[in-house]
């Protein structure tokens, strides 16, 4: 199967970038140095979006950046990693948009965010 | 003698191929540089590109291809000796600095180059370029990647979206 490798290119008024085939944007995206690049990236537009939400891309994503150490056990009690650890941030508790809003699974994908674990979308 | 051994030193004039731009310029380039492509080295092998045949590259314009093959003839040397072995600091900081200097360019020619070396499977110049672009995306906001990328200033619609977005992934901007 040969992938369409220009398949946008000439839609004009598209930034060019958006010019390239899904298999070269994920090219770009898995050499982008953190995870926070890749989640300000998605908000950028759809089309980066699509491109990050996609399983494979997710899977080829966890590849490169390992999944972040959160804390360990230690006599029955969780201890987050803290500040001066690089995945701190990944492991502060974290509010949801509102109480109502059911509680989010490991299963819930880009539309939750998961109470311990870093990006759910990964 | 004429044995198609992509030239490592031994003697003699190194085997020449000829490639064949979608418009129609010929460019003429030893066959050690151009097989950095996975794609022409199989056709090189099977003994073709050379003569007067040349191999064509309809995918890949004359402006594209001379900056492919300015990569490959750089390259070439390293490649054939396995990168590592026989290669001196200096020459390793020498390549670097080509490499920097050579995705020195616009953005246009960076795609392009990037769907070249996708084509040619020239799997060194692919990684180089990409990097570039995620260079220039790594460190800056969704609307300063907007704007180093040429996006248009978003729609209402678009920054709301931008704006749900950011607000699902915090994580992301602390």
């Amino acid at each position: 199967m040969s992938s369409p490798v220009a398949k946008r290119l000439d839609t004009e008024a598209q930034p060019l970038i958006l010019g390239l085939a899904d298999d070269l944007l994920e090219d770009i995206l898995l050499r982008v140095p953190t995870l926070a690049d890749v989640g300000r990236v998605a908000t950028v537009c759809r089309t980066f979006r699509r491109v990050i939400a996609d399983r494979s891309f997710r899977r080829r994503l966890r590849s490169v950046h390992r999944a972040p150490f959160l804390g360990f056990f230690l006599r029955d009690k969780f201890h987050p990693a803290e500040a001066p650890h690089p995945s701190a941030p990944s492991c502060e508790p974290q509010t949801y948009p509102s109480p109502s809003s059911p509680p989010p699974t490991c299963e819930t994908s880009a539309s939750g965010i998961s109470a311990t674990a870093a990006p759910s979308w990964i | 003698m004429a044995a198609p051994e992509s030239g490592d030193g031994n003697n003699g004039a190194a085997r020449m191929v000829t490639l064949i731009s979608s418009d129609n310029t010929r460019f003429e380039v030893e066959a050690a540089a151009a097989s950095l492509s996975q794609t022409l080295q199989l056709t090189i092998l099977d003994g073709g590109g050379g003569g007067g045949d040349g191999i064509p590259l309809p995918n890949v314009d004359s402006a594209t291809l001379s900056k492919v093959l300015e990569y490959c003839i750089k390259h070439a040397p390293a490649a054939a000796n396995g990168g590592a072995p026989n290669a001196t600091a200096v020459d390793r900081a020498e390549l670097e600095r080509f490499d920097n200097e050579f995705v020195n360019i616009d953005q246009s020619v960076l795609y392009s180059l990037i769907m070249a070396a996708h084509n040619l499977e020239i799997e060194g110049l692919q990684s180089l370029v990409a990097k570039k672009v995620a260079d220039m995306i790594k460190g800056k906001s969704p609307m300063e990647i907007r704007r180093t990328l040429g996006f248009p200033d978003p729609t209402p619609e678009e920054q709301a979206e931008m704006n749900a977005h950011m607000l699902e992934y915090g994580w992301a901007y602390e």
